[in-house]
């Protein structure tokens, strides 16, 4: 077992940076001093994993990312939009694309 | 965002609210319940250096339109009538300037009487340090932006008198991040679009309700955010119309009808990488545990060499 100390957690604005996670067989086991929805936010963080799919047909996660490609590509004005949840170096990603694919970009702030 | 660029804010950060504030004002929020543990740890238990007492140091005022366990637990719940933050607001602007106000003392502003927002424009002006911490309830509240326009500019008048200040709380965990990253890359914090191969900024019109109501975009890629539990219906069908991007790590309310879902590690969990705190604090966010699945950065850097490449 691995106990990982000060944590952040990432639920809310407040993140909380004293957060113990206890880890077993590459699983989260226990999360201490969280809220109530931080802890379920990290033992439920494994679980309900989508699967990789285009139009409802699962497939990998390469042929996926090249479908997104090539639906960016052909659009003449793709919205990038989210990035609430997300690390400030994805969402430098994000900006990137944006301005690559000469769209709209937008965050969950704006309304 | 608009507010502030309006009239600025004078803020700080949540280590001072803990070590300083003597005066701490929950205006159209519930962190009791939203950000359960920002009491304790920030503003309203926690003893802080200048605070030694912690709760018993503090004065806790609750402005809201209905009462929560936020309200129940200040020293002073004030019970507005909805859609009346701008009003409110532009009254204790006027009284904490000494302005005389033409009604009488038990006249209702905001359903609240008159020298009930006396004393506490009083209150405001002997704090040693006072802070606003407002939530949607004011943001999301008629008048939006205009709303938080106004709490700013009573924010700065106030610090004629004392140190006071203001500071949004922020909800979704790193969503302080994406004005930031926005705003160093591109300039703006919120509705960029880059038709012309620069950055040009407009909210409305470039903002994502706008541009879905008026079907201006013809395909979305959506980031970590769930847009069929957040946005309005209307918005959500704009979407299932045209092709649409999916990077989630869970199953929910969008994954059943995104055009590509694409699964991503966790940010914070199977992810590394920096979040900002609701006061714009920059914190690193670890990787426990290992993910069969890429993480976002590595998902929009892939297609964004895969564009460049093809």
């Amino acid at each position: 077992m691995v106990v990982h100390e000060d944590v952040v957690c990432i639920h809310c604005g407040c993140l909380c940076d004293d957060l113990v996670v206890e880890v077993e067989d590459d699983r989260i086991t226990k999360v201490k001093k969280a809220c109530g929805i931080g802890r379920n936010k990290f033992l439920h963080a494994q679980s309900d994993t989508p699967v990789p799919s285009i139009a409802g047909r699962e497939v990998g996660v390469g042929e996926a990312v090249a479908e997104a490609a090539r639906l960016l590509r052909q659009a003449r004005n793709p919205l990038v939009y989210g990035l609430s949840s997300t690390t400030a170096e994805a969402q430098a990603e994000a900006v990137e694309l944006a301005e690559l694919l000469g769209g709209c970009l937008d965050n969950v702030s704006s309304y | 965002m608009i507010a502030r660029q309006q009239v600025g804010l004078a803020t700080c950060t949540l280590g001072e609210v803990k070590n300083r504030a003597d005066l701490v004002i929950f205006w159209g929020c519930n962190p009791r319940e939203s950000h359960q543990r920002h009491q304790a740890r920030y503003s309203a238990s926690v003893k802080g250096q200048f605070i030694p007492e912690g709760r018993k140091g503090r004065r806790i005022v609750a402005i809201d339109v209905r009462p929560t366990s936020t309200t129940a637990a200040a020293d002073q719940f004030i019970q507005v009538e909805p859609g009346s933050t701008f009003e409110t607001a532009t009254l204790l602007r006027a009284l904490v300037a000494g302005k005389r106000i033409g009604i009488e003392e038990d006249a209702k502003v905001g359903g609240v009487p008159l020298h009930v927002w006396r004393e506490l424009a009083e209150a405001i002006k002997a704090a040693d340090y006072g802070v606003i911490l407002f939530g949607l309830g004011v943001t999301h509240d008629r008048g939006h932006d205009l709303n938080v326009e106004e709490l700013g500019a009573l924010i700065r008048e106030v610090n004629d008198y004392t140190r006071f200040y203001g500071l949004p709380m922020r909800g979704h965990g790193n969503v302080t991040g994406s004005n930031q990253v926005m705003g160093w890359q591109t300039g703006y914090p919120i509705a960029v679009n880059f038709n012309r191969g620069y950055p040009r900024y407009n909210p409305g019109e470039f903002s994502v309700l706008g541009l879905l109501a008026r079907e201006e975009v013809d395909a979305a890629i959506i980031i970590a955010t769930d847009p069929g539990a957040h946005l309005p219906g209307d918005s959500v069908a704009a979407l299932q119309a045209i092709p649409t991007i999916y990077l989630e790590p869970h199953v929910n309310t969008t994954t059943g009808w995104a055009t590509v879902v694409i699964p991503v590690a966790p940010a914070g969990v199977a992810a590394e990488g920096t979040f900002y705190r609701m006061d714009n604090v920059p914190l690193r966010v670890r990787k426990l545990v290992d993910s069969p699945f890429p993480s976002d950065e590595e998902v929009l850097r892939s297609i964004k060499e895969t564009i460049l490449h093809a």
